[in-house]
């Protein structure tokens, strides 16, 4: 049951987009959400959003596989169309639902419900294309290399991605080990999701004492394997994969860099087309 | 009518997910009361989700269980009677201690089973008795004990709910000789003074071999083998696609089969002892004469 959940959700592959340098996937996925923020019309966040649905293409991740990481922020996106559609009372009205009332549902609602709801997916979209194309490893690496200027500032960059590393690393371990350690108490019957409260709390606290009791025996057990290999923090560690920015990062910040450009020029120089529409937000 | 069927059931990790592996297929047997069966099969084959099906901790994907006569996945009711009636032990149960004091800990079961304060302690008593952990110990931390001490006290958890069923998964893993010896002597204790059914699991050819008086063998989530020692350990061939091979013992005795001796079959390593020491013997006065 519990195994099924995935953190990370990194999705092996071979496409264009898990060929990447991380560290160019990480920061234009950074500018593409800023971008997405400062797009102001239709015709922009099109582009923005055809370009996240060109992602996924190129990915060759299963269409289901984005759906579900959309569905799981199905209720905000919900939320956010009708408070959109509840608080805008300029423009034509399209619908009175209570007659005799002031509150009316109008295009510019309509228009601005549109809008936020295509964001906030092109939004997900586009982080999970990056956390599905990238291994936690190779993220950390990332945030490792472009955070090293911070080094100037002693600030231990190094220590702070290995704990990242180690804490991706954990968490299914962790995981299955709760699995386990919920199957045993279960096994002498402890009542996990029915019965009084106290009980259920007294069942919580024979699961969660193990839990913790293994976490520290693995970290033990993790800080003498390392010691015993001589692990030093940061200077000169070579490592395994070494990153390259190659032709075919700079090939695709070209098309990202072009895209974002495009979207946010016409923003700014709206040249009042339909699609140039802005609504109010 | 057998204390438990299981009938054709099927299990499948992760559906819906490029991770999905079939961990049972088809599987389905009759388990006697008071049998003592030993299930072997290398990492992977099932043996443990086969043992989470037997006490309503996993639900069958299709195929039922029955116990004593009744489907224990009915209703809630039934599956948490079931969890009473089965006692599952997992691998490495000590690494499952929680209770600030080890009686705690021995009396959580008893106490889930919502048994009187008196009984529950009873139960406590004898169950450390029963696995030989001292009663001085019963008020210290659990995290205090021994490696072998926290084992049985663990096993001592199961123990009290006095299940009719036990299994015990893996129960001698990462013990010394002395500590899986110990654990042996218990698991038939217990069987000797209960008359319960006793189902364990186990990596050992040696201990399967030994113990058990019904084998079965699992092979990628289906039944290979089911049968006695005798039956399992003479399909040499079948054992080995299953990645597994008789027990070192047993293997002596068949070499010297082949080379014309008259070697009988024997599986535990003290028979084999005598069966050489008698061949041994004859030899001797074969030469003598």
């Amino acid at each position: 049951m519990l195994k099924e959940i995935t953190i990370g959700q990194f999705f092996p592959g071979r496409s264009l987009l898990h060929k990447l340098d991380p560290r160019t996937k990480l920061v234009l996925t950074f500018v593409y959400i800023v971008a997405l923020f400062l797009v102001r019309n239709f015709f922009g966040l099109f582009l923005m959003a055809g370009f996240a649905g060109l992602g996924v293409l190129i990915s060759r991740i299963p269409l289901k596989t984005v759906w579900k990481s959309i569905r799981a922020l199905v209720f905000i996106v919900i939320f956010t169309a009708v408070l959109q559609l509840l608080y805008h009372s300029d423009g034509d009205v399209l619908w009175r639902p209570f007659p005799g009332k002031e509150f009316a549902v109008t295009w510019d609602g309509v228009y601005s419900a549109v809008f936020l709801v295509l964001r906030i997916v092109a939004l997900v979209v586009m982080s999970s294309l990056l956390t599905y194309t990238t291994s936690p490893t190779m993220l950390t690496d990332a945030i490792e290399r472009l955070l090293s200027p911070l080094k100037v500032f002693h600030v231990k960059v190094h220590s702070l991605a290995m704990m990242m590393t180690i804490a991706l690393r954990f968490i299914p371990t962790l995981i299955e080990e709760l699995d386990i350690i919920m199957n045993a108490q279960k096994a002498r019957g402890a009542k996990l999701d029915a019965g009084k409260l106290s009980e259920r709390l007294k069942s919580m606290v024979s699961i969660f004492i193990p839990l913790f009791v293994s976490a520290f025996r693995r970290a033990a057990e993790l800080a003498v394997a390392m010691e015993c290999r001589c692990y030093t923090d940061g200077a000169n560690r070579s490592r395994l994969k070494i990153m390259r920015f190659s032709r075919l990062d700079l090939l695709w910040l070209f098309v990202h860099v072009a895209v974002v450009f495009a979207a946010l020029f016409t923003s700014f120089y709206p040249m009042g087309s339909f699609f140039l529409f802005q609504p109010v937000i | 009518m057998a204390q438990m069927r299981i009938d054709k059931i099927s299990y499948r990790y992760g559906h819906g997910t490029p991770f999905e592996i079939a961990a049972l297929r088809d599987v389905s047997f009759e388990i006697g009361e008071g049998e003592l069966i030993g299930v072997i099969g290398h990492t992977g084959s099932g043996k443990s989700t086969l043992m989470q099906m037997l006490n309503a901790l996993l639900k069958p994907d299709s195929g039922t269980v029955y116990l004593n006569g009744a489907d224990i996945h009915k209703d809630k009711t039934s599956v948490y009677r079931a969890r009473f009636q089965v006692g599952l032990c997992f691998q490495y149960p000590e690494y499952q201690l929680f209770g600030e004091t080890c009686a705690e800990d021995i009396a959580f079961g008893p106490r889930n089973m919502g048994l009187p304060e008196e009984e529950v302690k009873a139960r406590t008593e004898r169950a450390a008795d029963f696995v030989r952990l001292d009663r001085a110990l019963l008020q210290r931390s659990p995290f205090d004990l021994s490696g072998g001490q926290k084992r049985r006290c663990a096993v001592a958890g199961v123990l009290a709910m006095q299940p009719e069923i036990l299994i015990l998964d893996e129960p001698t893993a990462g013990l010394d000789p002395a500590g899986r010896d110990a654990m042996i002597s218990l698991i038939r204790a217990y069987r000797q003074n209960t008359g319960a059914t006793v189902i364990f699991v186990t990596h050992s050819m040696e201990i399967a071999a030994a113990v058990s008086e019904r084998i079965l063998v699992m092979d990628h989530g289906t039944l290979a083998l089911d049968g006695t020692p005798a039956e399992v350990f003479s399909q040499a061939e079948l054992l080995e696609k299953c990645g597994l091979a008789p027990p070192f013992s047993a293997r002596v005795l068949s070499a010297l089969r082949a080379r014309g001796y008259d070697a009988p079959d024997a599986f535990a390593p003290e028979e084999t002892a005598d069966a050489l020491c008698a061949l041994l013997r004859a030899e001797e006065k074969q030469t003598v004469c």
